[in-house]
């Protein structure tokens, strides 16, 4: 009898305090997030203006620096493809880690609001989808580190 | 008659708040501790990463030390700035996976509100960043519409 009381007192609880602290974690992360979606959307529209715009962009630049002419059919070739590319994945990686952070951050919300088991089990999904991408990241920092590195050295 | 409908109102009225103040707590099923696992593993790779990183860029300065960088002065206060931010992440994001681990493991509720404490503190520093950042954004905004009014004027 002793040892099932004692088994019952042992499991972790979230109380209010948890829920106080799982919420405020919440709050900052979803304002994190919109921030993050808010950046992605900057970068996309202002992408599609300077796509408009490349040809009037180029000139100016041709003018105001003297511009090469291989430069110049770089950038308007395979350049300027590479640019959608890293714009792409620029926004790709906003927009996910902002989508994962606001939806953690709504999920603790909820639950700290009605208890819902669902909301947390929601809360910590969206959580770990947000570190494995954080993780993905900071070993693309890494590996364009040491590839930098070697290469100065 | 009075009294004990009164002394009847009272425990009613004892029940209700009773009610209200009644903890409504979450016991971790095996369900949650799997997620909760999977935030520990992934929180701690990317802490131990960024630490890897933080190691990589001390490396990168004191090469640029050697080789007689002529900006090592910003770039030693930029290393600083950065390595301090990143420290306060990596070492609140290993406090979460180590205090989480302790607490699932040991069915320890106090840990696992440790862990909870250290999460909110590493949003609470990256959510600090980031308003400052906007607040120089917004900074850099206004001044440049200035300076266009000025030019203009001129």
């Amino acid at each position: 009898m002793i040892d099932s009381n004692e088994s019952i007192l042992q499991l972790v609880n979230i109380d209010s305090s948890g829920r106080n602290l799982l919420e405020s974690s919440g709050k900052w992360a979803k304002f994190i997030g919109i921030t993050y979606l808010t950046m992605a959307g900057l970068l996309l529209v202002i992408t599609v203006l300077l796509f408009a715009n490349l040809d009037l962009i180029a000139n100016a630049f041709m003018n105001v620096n003297g511009m090469s002419q291989a430069s110049l059919d770089f950038m308007m070739g395979a350049g300027k493809w590479l640019f959608v590319l890293v714009t792409l994945l620029s926004f790709c990686v906003m927009f996910l880690n902002g989508y994962f952070l606001v939806k953690f951050g709504i999920s603790s919300k909820n639950y700290s609001h009605t208890y819902n088991e669902s909301a947390l089990s929601n809360s910590f999904i969206f959580l770990s989808r947000y570190l494995i991408l954080t993780t993905v990241l900071s070993v693309v920092s890494t590996v364009s580190s040491v590839l930098a590195f070697l290469y100065f050295i | 008659m009075r009294l004990t409908e009164l002394l009847q109102l009272q425990d009613w009225f004892i029940m209700l708040l009773q009610f209200n103040f009644m903890e409504t707590t979450t016991t971790l099923n095996s369900s949650l501790k799997n997620q909760i696992t999977t935030t520990i593993v992934w929180a701690r790779y990317a802490a131990i990463i960024s630490l890897v990183n933080l190691g990589l860029s001390l490396l990168q300065l004191i090469v640029g030390f050697i080789k007689g960088n002529p900006f090592i002065l910003v770039t030693v206060l930029f290393f600083i700035i950065s390595t301090s931010i990143g420290l306060v992440l990596s070492i609140n994001l290993l406090r979460y996976s180590s205090f989480a681990k302790a607490g699932i493991q040991s069915e320890n509720s106090t840990a696992f509100y440790q862990s909870l404490y250290h999460l909110k503190i590493y949003f609470l520093v990256m959510g600090v960043l980031f308003l400052i950042a906007i607040s120089l954004l917004i900074l850099i905004f206004i001044f440049w519409i200035i300076s266009i009014i000025i030019t203009a004027a001129n």
